[in-house]
Formats: C-alpha cells, sequence, structure tokens
C-alpha cells in the first residue's frame, strides 16, 4: 500500500507574534503543515536554499524596514509552484495591485484570515 | 549643481559592473537578480559612496526595460517647484520663464527607469506628489487642468539616510516608504568588504590611467595593506578619488606609503605636521580640503562655485566638507559669518550658508575655535591663514 501524501506545507511570515499565533492554530487544525518566521532575513534564507519550496506562502506587508512583496517575487522565481498569499493591517490599492501582478492574493487582517483557506492548495482526502 | 544630474543616460553609456568577489557583493549579484527579473520597485540602501546609482543602473541594464531611457534624479538640494517641474514637466505661462509647454523626465521615461536618488531629501509636499502618482501613473503638468497622460516607468530609489528614523520622527511618510521599498537592496559600506579593496584598487588603477591617458603605476605591497586598512567613510567614491589622484601623481612610477594622502595613513604614520595642525578631537585634515580653502582664500573661487557644485554632485565627501568647514572656523576663530565672507560669499548669504551645512550635518560647533589666538573681529586674521 502507497504512503498517503504528506498535507501541504504552508509558511507564513510574520513579525506580529499574535497573528503568526492564530494563523499557525488555524492551519494546524484544517490539517496543513507549517514552517513560522518572524523576521524576513530567515525567511529569505529559508526560501533560498529549501528545494522543493512550500506548497504555500502567507506573507505580512510590513516585515520590520522590508516589504513582504520582496519575498513573494522571490519565491516567484525560485518556486514558481508556490501558492502565495499577502496578508496586510491596511488596504493600499498601490500594494494590492503590485501583490496581483506576481499573481498573489491580497488580504486585510484580521478580517480575512478565516478566508485564507480558501486560497490556499487543497488538503487531499483524509 | 544638481539640475546637470537629471538627464537621461546617454545610449553610450559604458556597461557598469560591480567589482569584488567578498560574500557581500555576491548577496547583492543575486538581489540584482532577482530585482532586474521583476518590475517591482526598487529602494537602495547604504552610506554615501558605496555605489547606490551603480546598482540602479544595473538594475535597469539587466531588466526588460533596458531597452527604454534610464533617468536619474537627484532630489537632493533641489527645491520643491524646480523638481516638481523636472519630473512632471509644466505648460506655457504656469510660471514665470515657462516660454513653452515642457514634458517632464517621467514623461521621457515612457517604459524606462527612473531613478530618484536622495528621496530621503524629498520635502513633505514632493512625497504626498510621489504618492499619488503611483496610485494613478498619470502625469499632470505644472498649470494643466488635468492630467495629460498615463506613463509606465519603474521606479527605482536611492537613500543614504535612514528612513525608519525619518518615519518615526515624521519628515518620511510611512506608506510612501512601504510603497517604494517593494524590493530592498541594502549596499554594505567598503569597511565591511576590506576583500574587495585591492580588487578596486587595481580597477581604479586600469580605469583612471586609461581615461588619463598615462602609464598605470602600481602599488607595492605595503602601500596596498595601508589602503586596505583604512575605514573609507566615503567609501568607493573616496577609494576612487584617491587612486585617480595617485594615478596623476605617480606618472607610472611605484607607490610607496610616503606616496599617499596624509588622511590615509594610519595615525601613527601620519606626518607630525599633520597631527600637529588636528587636535585629538578633531580628524585630521584633507588635503582637498585644504586645497579648497586656499582657492577661496586667493579669490579664485567662491563657495557656491567651487565646493557647492562639487558636494552636489558628491565628488566631495560630507567628511570632506566638515573639513573645509573645520579649517575656516580655526581661521575666523569660530566666526561663522566671518567665515561667509572669507569663502567669498555676500553677508546676505549668511543664513543660506548655514542652513546648507545643518541640512547636510556639516555645521560644526563653533564654541572649539573660540580659543581665540586672534581678536574676533580681526579681518587681518582671514587675510593671513592656510
Amino acid at each position: 500500500m502507497k504512503d498517503p501524501l504528506p498535507a501541504p506545507l504552508v509558511m507564513v511570515v510574520d513579525d506580529d507574534d499574535s497573528v503568526l499565533d492564530v494563523l499557525e492554530r488555524l492551519l494546524l487544525k484544517w490539517g496543513y503543515r507549517t514552517s513560522a518566521f518572524r523576521r524576513f532575513e530567515e525567511a529569505k534564507a529559508q526560501l533560498e536554499k529549501t528545494r522543493p519550496g512550500p506548497d504555500a506562502l502567507i506573507v505580512d506587508v510590513r516585515l520590520g524596514n522590508y516589504n513582504g512583496l520582496q519575498l513573494v517575487h522571490l519565491t516567484k522565481q525560485a518556486h514558481p509552484e508556490t501558492v502565495i498569499v499577502v496578508v496586510s493591517g491596511f488596504d493600499d490599492p498601490v500594494l494590492r495591485q503590485e501583490a496581483a501582478l506576481v499573481g498573489a492574493k491580497y488580504l486585510l487582517k484580521p478580517r480575512d484570515l478565516t478566508r485564507i483557506k480558501d486560497y490556499l492548495p487543497p488538503l487531499t482526502a483524509n | 549643481m544638481s539640475f546637470d544630474r537629471m538627464r537621461p543616460a546617454p545610449s553610450s553609456r559604458p556597461e557598469v559592473r560591480l567589482v569584488g568577489k567578498s560574500k557581500a557583493i555576491e548577496a547583492i549579484e543575486t538581489d540584482i537578480e532577482c530585482a532586474a527579473r521583476s518590475d517591482a520597485k526598487v529602494l537602495i540602501t547604504g552610506e554615501t559612496g558605496v555605489g547606490k546609482e551603480v546598482v540602479a543602473r544595473l538594475i535597469h541594464q539587466r531588466s526588460q526595460r533596458s531597452s527604454g531611457n534610464l533617468i536619474t534624479v537627484n532630489c537632493a538640494g533641489v527645491p520643491d517647484s524646480l523638481l516638481e517641474s523636472e519630473l512632471f514637466g509644466h505648460t506655457r505661462g504656469s510660471f514665470t520663464g515657462a516660454y513653452r509647454d515642457k514634458a517632464g523626465l517621467l514623461e521621457q521615461a515612457q517604459n524606462g527607469t527612473v531613478f530618484l536618488d536622495e528621496v530621503g531629501e524629498m520635502s513633505m509636499r514632493m512625497q504626498v506628489v510621489l504618492l499619488r502618482f503611483l496610485e494613478t501613473g498619470e502625469i499632470q503638468r505644472i498649470g494643466a487642468a488635468r492630467s495629460h497622460t498615463h506613463v509606465n516607468v519603474r521606479l527605482v530609489t536611492a537613500t543614504n539616510r535612514d528612513l525608519q528614523t525619518q518615519i518615526a520622527s515624521g519628515a518620511f511618510r510611512e506608506d510612501l516608504y512601504f510603497r517604494l521599498n517593494v524590493i530592498r537592496l541594502s549596499i554594505p559600506p567598503l569597511r565591511e568588504r576590506t576583500d574587495d579593496i585591492p580588487l578596486l584598487i587595481e580597477h581604479f588603477l586600469e580605469t583612471c590611467s586609461r581615461q588619463h591617458g598615462v602609464a598605470a603605476p602600481r602599488v607595492d605591497s605595503a602601500t596596498m595593506a595601508v589602503l586596505t586598512a583604512h575605514p573609507w567613510p566615503g567609501n568607493v567614491r573616496e577609494l576612487r578619488n584617491v587612486v585617480e589622484r595617485l594615478v596623476l601623481k605617480a606618472n607610472g612610477q611605484v607607490i610607496t606609503p610616503s606616496g599617499l594622502p596624509s588622511d590615509v595613513l594610519p595615525r601613527a604614520a601620519r606626518p607630525v605636521a599633520a597631527i600637529a595642525t588636528a587636535s585629538a578631537a578633531q580628524p585630521a585634515r584633507r588635503p582637498i580640503a585644504e586645497e579648497m580653502v586656499a582657492q577661496m582664500l586667493e579669490r579664485r573661487e567662491t563657495f557656491w562655485s567651487l565646493v557647492y557644485p562639487e558636494f552636489m554632485a558628491r565628488d566631495l565627501t560630507r567628511e570632506d566638507l566638515r573639513g573645509i568647514v573645520q579649517i575656516g572656523l580655526e581661521n575666523t576663530s569660530g566666526n561663522y559669518r566671518l567665515l561667509t565672507r572669507l569663502f567669498g560669499m555676500p553677508d546676505e548669504d549668511y543664513k543660506r550658508f548655514l542652513s546648507f551645512l545643518r541640512k547636510h550635518e556639516c555645521h560644526l560647533p563653533f564654541k572649539h575655535y573660540r580659543v581665540a589666538r586672534v581678536p574676533l573681529n580681526s579681518t587681518r586674521s582671514t587675510a593671513a591663514v592656510v
């Protein structure tokens, strides 16, 4: 009998501990595997060295001095298959458009957090 | 002045490249590739002279927009109205001297890249104008009733300021920061990549000697060690300026440590006279500063005609400018008003001169120099100096 496929891996990057905690709990509850990062540099290093990349990336726009969209561009180039969701505490039309240009969803937190599942790769049966 | 920096890059401009093999340079190369493959806005940060414009040029050259223009605009020291007119253009009659319609630089960069240097110096009003442009992509020329056209340009910006600090103090808009800073490229100072210094020296020895049509001199190992150990506050630009002077002076001969400018030498090895003139708390005098002060004293040049354009073109570092002010203060016993005259400026320029120094953090405290060797109001002191 074949081993069942592992659950999709979702990488979460947010410098706000409470948001990171909520997202991880939600994802685990839904049945995903997670890897969480608080700092831009750590997430960047992980994305650059890991092959294959995560199945999905959830990233905050404001990551200290950096913009989470930089990780989006990096992921698009290194791991084109990865599904990307950008979350932000503020609705900026320019950044929303930037995200759309690289095919990433732009959701507002905390309002849209529970809807994230709609945009993530589907879980296999069971 | 900054105006001549606002120009389309000539298409014949030679290819630029980064010189170095350090880990830092490798990381920057990777980031440049990432930035060039995307079309996102880029913010380049780093100290003065690290090569932010070179990186901007590389991003443009390697991007899909390389067939378009790369327009460089230096936002420092340009009044709002002029910057807005240069970027967005104006209509005929919109202000005195606007004799005809003029397209702005953003229009000239259609399908290309606009590089806004020193973006941290932009006024709040200009930040709002830029914020609006980023949202709509529309150009409204000064004096025009409505938007004139829609442009497709990529924005690359650079600053040597800590924008986070400026945001905290209310001098820079946070929303603009996140719009400009989609991809951030941070260039380390030269002192953090000392492995690259010998390579850069070899590179500048060759390019400068070719440029000036003289034989390339050789640098002996002791000199190379001194140059590698120097902290280079003005970074690669300062290094290039020093090498260029060495090339012209050496005329094809071997360069030894004794041929180096005193400010590059380790403190212990500096000539006694050079140390004697600088108190322990003061930086050593810089030959370029002394030369410029001498020219102003001999009334051949004024501060505005000699120092200002060089500084705005960034051929002089802040340290150089501080050196010039320092020498001036030493010779006027800390009297800035006298210093204004000494540097060939009319008395009305006193406030303008001081605000220029403050803006660029080159306004030295005068108290130290008030230990007067000559009376403060003595004009004779100005004639006998340096």
